[in-house]
């Protein structure tokens, strides 16, 4: 069966290997495009092919997760490259020396937030995120992984900036809250 | 790790960018990967997880308090104001203690309603009326203790807006370790710095302490042994069960074995719980405490079991990670049988 945009979906989730090369072949470029938006910067193209590798990997072993048409697919696979991108620029500003860290800080606002997610690993937070509610969560989410301003949080779920500032002023009291000491040690 | 894709599929967040040029070399570098690397990494479920929300529905607002109580028609269903993620939600009004003690201090006035301590936490509900804008949750920063306890207090804080300059809130406190008050409690909560979120550099500071007694409701706890079960190269034990009128506690433990802890940095448990007629219950981890990850003790709460069922499961699940390279295994346990006890068959 020939695979097409009207049934790619459909065979990708299903672990078919035709459909995973037409997803690279149809997305590649927007996924790239989402790496080097993040990673560009680094000048370092191991890493972007290594981000892009991951993103196609990330999509095809959750590829169950996913629901919706074609549109909604390039902006899902998008998202986990920009999620990825992130990671890896988390993971490479740890490795990097004082002097570097510092300038890869001064790129973005040092926020709040920042300092102190800063602290946790991602699956720590993971794990803390469960404590919160969805709206919350998808905040948090996109603060965290996906590494996106405040404006742009509150345009994507339809709030005011403020209310975006509060809820993860909140979240953060929850989860120290809710939090054990030597949980995590 | 799987939910946060699913996540992300519902989100549909719009990357807002072109597509960059690519070139065929670089495509067949990624069709060939699918085949090089197939490795599943699955997604650790709540460790510490959607508390709280659980322990809420064992509290209510007494209809019968005067003051704020009265004037809110909305405070009866003040539940739902906290339960966006549980079904769990029943009406506990006979087990709350109406406390109806106010303290108003720079304008802002706080009242405690109700309160109830189970036996294994203690939920504090309560308004607060200003007279002015107070922005949409408002944190009133102060310690709650319990004269009679000295172990581990976590817990969490939660408040909504009702009304202009109108809030209410739950505090709840979970008792963690060491043995609970089986009598009286005096409960404070020194309430003495008001964070208004929205404006953060102008908290206001101000005397809201309260001192209050409890009763413990009736609760029954038992002790069990030998309810273990050794899989894979991590015990688990059930040590301690208790039933209150309202919930149910479970306290754990795990071990990790020296092959498991060879391998990975972190290990972290996570339960489901069903009983022998099938039903399965919401599990509300309330988190756990240890030295370090491989020998961890846990509690859980549920809600009242079926009163039909003669026994639960509980099935521990295992997830184990290193953090540099994030690596992650999940993997089930085999699940520990647990006799309730007045309902065994003969």
């Amino acid at each position: 069966m020939k695979i097409t945009k009207e049934n790619f979906i459909k065979r990708f989730k299903k672990g078919k290997e035709a459909a995973f090369e037409f997803v690279v072949d149809e997305y590649i470029g927007s996924v790239k495009a989402v790496v080097y938006n993040t990673l560009g910067s680094y000048d370092d193209l191991q890493l972007i092919e290594e981000c892009i590798n991951d993103a196609f990997l990330g999509a095809w072993e959750n590829a169950k997760q996913f629901d919706g048409d074609t549109e909604d697919f390039r902006r899902w696979i998008c998202t986990i490259a920009k999620f990825k991108a992130v990671d890896m620029q988390r993971k490479h500003a740890r490795m990097h020396t004082p002097s570097e860290i510092t300038d890869v800080q001064l790129e973005s606002e040092q926020s709040a937030e920042k300092v102190f997610m800063g602290t946790e690993t991602t699956r720590e937070v993971l794990l803390m995120l469960s404590t919160l509610k969805e709206l919350d969560r998808d905040i948090f989410i996109m603060k965290y992984f996906l590494d996106m301003k405040n404006e742009e949080i509150a345009i994507q779920l339809g709030l005011t900036k403020a209310a975006v500032d509060n809820r993860l002023y909140r979240g953060k009291k929850t989860i120290q809250q809710t939090q054990i000491g030597g949980s995590f040690a | 790790m799987k939910e946060i894709y699913k996540r992300f599929s519902e989100l549909k967040i719009d990357p807002g960018i072109d597509p960059m040029p690519v070139d065929e070399a670089e495509k067949d570098r990624v069709k060939n990967l699918r085949l090089a690397k197939r490795r599943s990494r699955p997604y650790i479920r709540n460790t510490i997880a959607a508390a709280a929300v659980l322990s809420l529905s064992i509290v209510t607002f007494s209809a019968s308090f005067p003051a704020l109580a009265s004037q809110l028609p909305i405070l009866g269903s003040i539940f739902s104001l906290f339960q966006e993620e549980s079904q769990l939600v029943g009406d506990y009004g006979e087990y709350t203690t109406a406390i109806g003690m106010t303290k108003e201090d720079n304008g802002v006035e706080v009242t405690i309603t109700d309160a109830v301590y189970d036996g294994e936490s203690v939920s504090i509900s309560f308004t607060m009326e200003s007279d002015r804008d107070l922005g949409e949750n408002p944190i009133l920063q102060g310690m709650v203790s319990i004269e009679e306890y000295e172990g581990h207090t976590p817990g969490r804080y939660m408040i909504e807006k009702i009304n202009d300059n109108q809030y209410a809130g739950v505090n709840i406190v979970y008792l963690m370790t060491g043995s609970k008050p089986k009598d009286t409690i005096h409960v404070n909560w020194k309430g003495k710095e008001l964070t208004v979120v929205e404006d953060m550099a102008n908290y206001i500071q101000g005397d809201w302490e309260f001192n209050f007694e409890l009763e413990p409701l009736e609760s029954e706890t038992v002790q069990l042994s030998n309810l273990n079960v050794t899989d894979q190269g991590i015990i688990v034990n059930v040590r301690k069960m208790t039933a209150t009128p309202v919930s149910n506690t479970i306290y754990l433990s795990h071990r990790t074995g020296q092959d498991l802890k060879d391998k990975w940095d972190h290990v972290s448990m996570d339960f489901n719980v069903k009983d022998n007629l099938g039903n399965e219950y919401d599990v509300l981890h309330n988190g756990g405490f240890g030295d370090n990850s491989y020998d961890m003790s846990w509690r859980i709460m549920m809600p009242v079991f079926d009163t039909d069922a003669t026994s639960i499961t509980v099935t521990p699940t295992a997830s184990v990670f290193n953090d540099p390279n994030r690596d992650m295994e999940t993997f089930q346990l085999k699940s520990i049988e647990v006799p309730l006890k007045g309902n065994e068959t003969p």
